[in-house]
């Protein structure tokens, strides 16, 4: 009974401190102290060599119930300071609250500051404790971070940055013309031996504006102060032309910002993004718009999906020829709408027009590299090395220069066009 | 049914033996390896493995050859009073510096990564705590906790390399030979000491109920504990490449970071945080009650529990010797992992060897 009783004594005294010390009773911080950083925006700052840091904070107690929708209020903070640490210590100076950055899920770069280097950033995506390096990362194309921060807002979704972080996954999902990367994703890059940054790119576009859920506009927060452009505020007396449609800055995510050696190198946008997702092997789904003598001249939508890629590298001394072999299927769209022949030849002719499109858009965009980017943007590093047989070989190996001249060709097969469940072809026709 | 108090069955040793040494898979070792074995450093502890598999056979032969008796006092039967004790020394040191490595590894990381604002000390005492309390229970509450964790675990290191870490590419294990064959066969001999546990099996082997089950314990533990390892090693390889592991100090937890469980978007960071403790809670209880007993046994002591508050003690002091965590990580490197054959194949290997020269065996 003593020996069960000092067993007993001697485990109380061991869960005691486990209990309080480490259970998080130490130093405790409430709920309400925190303040969540939901996203960041880095731009240069106006020192040289130093960083100006956007976040956008989540108010948890202003979140209110429009109509049933929920609209979350958000405060935009700004600092500037020679690290990001030190950028984010001056702005903690500046709220009463402790920021956190465990649930930041964007991270927006500004172009100068891009344009500058990325080297300020990676220390901190290193070591910060609460920086989750499957966060989102992207370049705003032509503005700064801070106005995409104020601008980014979606119509389904009433918290920004989620929105911006979804809206970056599905456009490179769907449509192939952006680039999902993350901390991790640039850190590997930056770390691995002839590989090169890629993100994606952010616009801020005039649009429509969207109706207000109400007409107090319980809005998101800071971001939509900075976001409206104006318009349509003039009086409209009898006579008066038609007052123009209201517009605002919102966000797209269309394009790759393409880096060599830390710094932008070039962004590309439209086919040229969608190009390279079918060369770099992150092509899922995607769409071309054909023009030629197999579509009558007339424009015909194609949406790309079965993509299957085949990289076969060799490597002869200081040379290396790429034989890049892409497989795909297409559905053509509003093809009998449009008058396209549909016969087994007329489809021929599009598959053999689709294949030479998207070669041609191969070829073009792994010159780009080539010549503009001067780094591998592909990842055929990953190809390459396998053609070594230790690890010091492959590093004293020159590979950006074996990839600016590297002999790289280009062969798409397009399997299968499928007209769309609107069309109706010869075979089944009266 | 025969029970035995105070001992183990086979598949409680095993289980016990493999919980401590995969613990070093969740430590800096895959960062260690990374460092010297590049691209093929998932091949070194399959050769050391491989090598391991033979250098416990003197080992095991030795206890064979001296049934009943422990490592301390069949090293006295082999080569007398004196050389025993300081060969059972030797062994105790090299159990002690583990434990406090282990102890400042742990500590370190857990408090820089999980809880910043509690100081570090505290988390020192509270996992020491437990790991002596554990010990004091004796080697039936561990075998019995390790065979409990074994399925949470095996899921755990199945989630690791299935879950959705971004962009992970196996083409990152290449080229294959990583620092060359013949550099890769000198690491795979050097890093043997990543299966030094098994000397803590050579100490554990009276107290299994069938002390002839020792042998098949060892292959299962070499086995058991080269797939875990092989596969953490893998699945870092694959999603930080050679360069990134370098720097980072525990691939492991990075890795846990980014393994997502599909569409739920959870991260699997609270389940290995809390494997994490339990893992290394039962590595030092393991390694405390290893090194308690065996200097019991070596300084003819009839319980090893008085030793434990000393041991502990001794494994404290020694955790705050490293100036940081980087000097930690070295020393580990260099005494454990390297050094660490030597003490755990070479010494038993060589008592064993005396013991036959001097034709030695048990009355």
């Amino acid at each position: 009974m003593t020996r069960r009783l000092a067993a007993l004594l001697a485990l109380l005294l061991v869960l005691a401190p486990t209990a309080f010390l480490v259970g998080g009773c130490w130093d405790l911080r409430e709920l309400d102290d925190w303040a969540f950083v939901t996203m960041i925006g880095l731009d240069k700052g106006a020192q040289p060599g130093w960083l100006r840091l956007s976040v956008l904070v989540q108010l948890p107690g202003s979140v209110s119930g429009v109509g049933g929708r929920v609209t979350p209020a958000f405060a935009r903070l700004t600092s500037e300071g020679p690290t990001l640490f030190d950028a984010d210590r001056r702005l903690e100076e500046l709220t009463g609250g402790f920021l956190t950055y465990s649930h930041t899920q964007a991270i927006v770069i500004g172009e100068e500051l891009a344009k500058e280097g990325l080297e300020a950033l990676f220390d901190s995506f290193r070591r910060s404790r609460e920086l989750h390096h499957t966060i989102t990362l992207a370049m705003a194309d032509g503005v700064t971070a801070e106005e995409v921060l104020a601008s980014a807002r979606g119509e389904l979704d009433p918290f920004p940055a989620t929105y911006l972080s979804r809206l970056v996954t599905k456009t490179q999902a769907e449509y192939g013309e952006s680039s999902a990367s993350c901390i991790h994703c640039v850190l590997l890059a930056e770390a691995a031996h002839g590989q090169e940054i890629v993100l994606a790119l952010i616009k801020l576009a005039q649009k429509p504006a969207s109706p207000s859920p109400s007409s107090g506009g319980a809005g998101s927060g800071g971001g939509s102060a900075g976001g409206k452009s104006g318009g349509g505020e003039a009086g409209a007396g009898a006579g008066a032309p038609e007052p123009a449609a209201p517009v605002e800055r919102r966000v797209e995510a269309t394009g790759i910002a393409l880096f060599r050696g830390l710094r932008l190198a070039v962004k590309i946008t439209g086919e040229q993004a969608l190009a390279f997702n079918l060369v770099s092997g992150q092509f899922d789904r995607g769409r071309v718009v054909l023009n030629g003598a197999a579509t009558g001249g007339k424009d015909l939508s194609v949406a790309l999906s079965h993509y299957e890629r085949d990289v076969k590298l060799e490597r002869n001394g200081p040379s290396i020829e790429v034989k890049l072999k892409v497989r795909l299927k297409g559905l053509a769209e509003g093809a009998s709408a449009a008058g396209v022949d549909l016969t087994p030849e007329g489809i021929g002719a599009i598959k053999a027009l689709a294949g030479s499109k998207l070669s041609e858009m191969m070829s073009g965009i792994i010159t780009l590299a080539q010549t503009q980017v001067g780094g591998d943007v592909f990842d055929f590093q990953l190809h390459g090395r396998g053609t070594f047989r230790t690890w010091p070989e492959w590093m004293a190996y020159d590979w950006d220069r074996a990839f600016r001249e590297a002999k790289v060709s280009v062969e798409v097969e397009v399997m299968e066009i499928r007209p769309g469940l609107t069309t109706q072809t010869q075979e089944y026709g009266p | 049914m025969n029970i035995k108090q105070g001992h183990i069955d086979g598949r409680q040793a095993t289980a016990l033996l493999w919980l401590a040494a995969s613990s070093k898979a969740l430590l800096v070792v895959p960062a260690l390896l990374v460092g010297e074995g590049f691209s093929a450093s998932w091949l070194i502890p399959l050769g050391s493995a491989t090598i391991v598999a033979a250098a416990v056979l003197p080992g095991l032969a030795l206890m064979k050859r001296f049934p009943g008796r422990s490592l301390a006092g069949a090293a006295e039967e082999a080569v007398g009073p004196i050389a025993g004790r300081a060969a059972g020394l030797v062994l105790a040191a090299f159990l002690a510096t583990d434990a406090a490595l282990v102890l400042r590894q742990f500590s370190d990381t857990f408090g820089s990564v999980i809880l910043p604002r509690t100081p570090i000390p505290v988390i020192t005492l509270v996992l020491v705590l437990t790991a002596v309390y554990s010990a004091y229970t004796g080697l039936e509450s561990i075998g019995r906790l390790s065979m409990f964790l074994v399925p949470w675990l095996l899921s755990f290191y199945a989630l690791v390399p299935t879950g959705g870490a971004p962009d992970p590419s196996l083409a990152r294990l290449l080229p294959f030979w990583g620092p060359g064959p013949g550099n890769l066969a000198v690491q795979a001999l050097e890093h043997t000491g990543l299966y030094s546990e098994l000397l803590t099996l050579l100490i554990l082997i009276p107290y299994l109920r069938k002390p002839a089950a020792g042998r098949s314990v060892a292959f299962w533990v070499i086995g058991l504990t080269a797939a875990v390892m092989t596969l953490v090693q893998v699945a870092v390889l694959a999603t930080f490449d050679v360069l990134g592991p370098d720097r980072l100090l525990y691939p492991a937890i990075h890795l846990v970071h980014l393994v997502t469980l599909g569409r739920l978007d959870a991260s699997i960071e609270p389940l290995f945080i809390l494997i994490w403790v339990l893992i290394v809670t039962v590595k030092l209880s393991v390694v405390l009650w290893t090194l308690s007993t065996h200097l019991a046994e070596t300084l003819r002591l009839p319980q090893f529990k008085p030793l434990l508050p000393i041991v502990a003690v001794i494994a404290l002091a020694g955790s705050l010797l490293p100036g940081g965590l980087q000097q930690t990580n070295n020393l580990y490197h260099v005494t454990v992992t390297h050094v660490g054959g030597a003490a755990v194949f070479v010494l038993p290997g060589l008592l064993w060897l005396a013991a036959v020269l001097r034709g030695r065996r048990a009355a």
